[in-house]
């Protein structure tokens, strides 16, 4: 029991008890004088320990300014960046499929978004045609006519859209470049 | 009113993880003299104990922006002080540690110089025994004594259980009294 006691005297002293156990330290007190010699200890200790003088520092004004001198620079903080970054590394290939989609729809409606703008047929069926007149066959040939622009005209507008794409990749890598490069001048890292 | 000053807090803090060296300043001034305290009670040398402060506060600067007010930003500048000054007497052999005739003590209200002479060297037997402490009880037993941190918090901020933030303060404060009453037995103290 007195053990126990002895062991709660520290936790007692600095208030870290709870109420029942800061009650039956204070009820155990009241008949040991040990334990109150040992608190008393503890105590004086403590004290002693708290007006021990401290020696002279440099003031916290002149302090301030010494670490206020020797403070690195801070690093932006890059996945703010990057976001933005990623983000208009998908714009392109989102621009594609929404291409390829209404393509799709107007391929299936039976209408050409690009209906006017380019060729109504293939070269090889208009050099039939020059030849032979526009009547033997022409039901069959005019299908596969139709389905090679349709392909032809598919593969020119993805091959514009890559372009386009690479065209815009560049751009962003030519701009990221140069802001890291800003960046790593303005950090001091490079 | 202490919620004022928390609230001027937590806006000086805000402007400092933004970057902003003046408010950082700010924070270095509040919180300078309970670094130094501990530190020095860990190190007792002053001017080893000034180079961690300087690099605890710097070090706090560049790892501001991922601090979490979870806890007192206070503890957390303990929890980064205290680190570097086991680090530097880990790093530095005990000879080099300053001799304490180089301090010089607050000599405000003590003008007999009897009287500094003694109080200087009851300083100094002060911190030649908790420096005669082990590492562990000497971290728990300055950090209670000297900054004010509940055992919870100190736990906290030395990453241990409570359970044994109590024992190690135990034993301290038993230590240290038996090497005191020694010195006490001899007429130092």
């Amino acid at each position: 029991m007195i053990d126990q006691i002895r062991n709660k005297l520290n936790a007692y002293l600095d208030g870290e008890l709870n109420e029942r156990s800061r009650a039956q330290v204070e009820e155990h007190l009241q008949v040991c004088a040990d334990c109150r010699d040992e608190l008393e200890g503890l105590r004086s200790l403590s004290e002693r320990l708290q007006a021990a003088p401290l020696p002279e520092f440099t003031t916290p004004l002149d302090f301030k300014n010494q670490v206020i001198l020797q403070l690195p620079r801070r690093e932006t903080k890059p996945d703010q960046d990057n976001s933005n970054v990623s983000f208009l590394y998908w714009v392109p290939v989102f621009i594609l499929i929404c291409w390829i989609f209404v393509q799709i729809v107007f391929w299936f409606s039976g209408e050409t978004i690009l209906a006017g703008i380019e060729p109504q047929q293939t070269q090889w069926f208009a050099i039939y045609q020059l030849l032979f007149g526009g009547s033997q066959g022409i039901g069959n040939l005019s299908l596969l006519n139709q389905i090679d622009l349709y392909f032809f005209n598919f593969i020119l507008q993805i091959f514009i859209q890559a372009v386009v794409g690479i065209l815009y990749g560049a751009v962003i890598y030519i701009l990221v470049r140069n802001q890291n490069k800003s960046s790593a001048l303005i950090n001091g890292t490079k | 009113m202490i919620g004022t000053i928390q609230e001027t807090e937590e806006k000086i803090l805000c402007l400092a993880q933004q970057g902003d060296r003046g408010a950082y300043g700010e924070l270095v001034c509040r919180y300078y003299e309970n670094v130094i305290r501990v530190v020095y009670r860990l190190c007792g040398d002053v001017h080893l104990s000034q180079d961690v402060a300087q690099e605890a506060f710097i070090r706090a600067w560049v790892k501001l922006p991922t601090y979490q007010p979870k806890a007192p930003f206070r503890n957390w500048l303990y929890r980064i002080a205290v680190n570097l000054a086991l680090d530097a007497l880990r790093k530095r052999p005990e000879e080099n540690i300053a001799d304490e005739d180089e301090i010089f003590l607050e000599a405000q209200g003590m003008p007999n110089p009897e009287t500094v002479y003694l109080e200087k060297e009851r300083a100094d037997m002060m911190q030649t025994a908790i420096r005669a402490l082990p590492e562990a009880a000497r971290t728990v037993l300055v950090l209670r004594e000297y900054s004010d941190l509940s055992y919870e918090e100190i736990a906290n901020v030395l990453d241990i259980p409570m359970g044994t933030v109590m024992s190690r303060l135990n034993y301290a404060r038993n230590r240290l009294r038996e090497i005191l009453n020694i010195s006490w037995s001899n007429g130092v103290i």
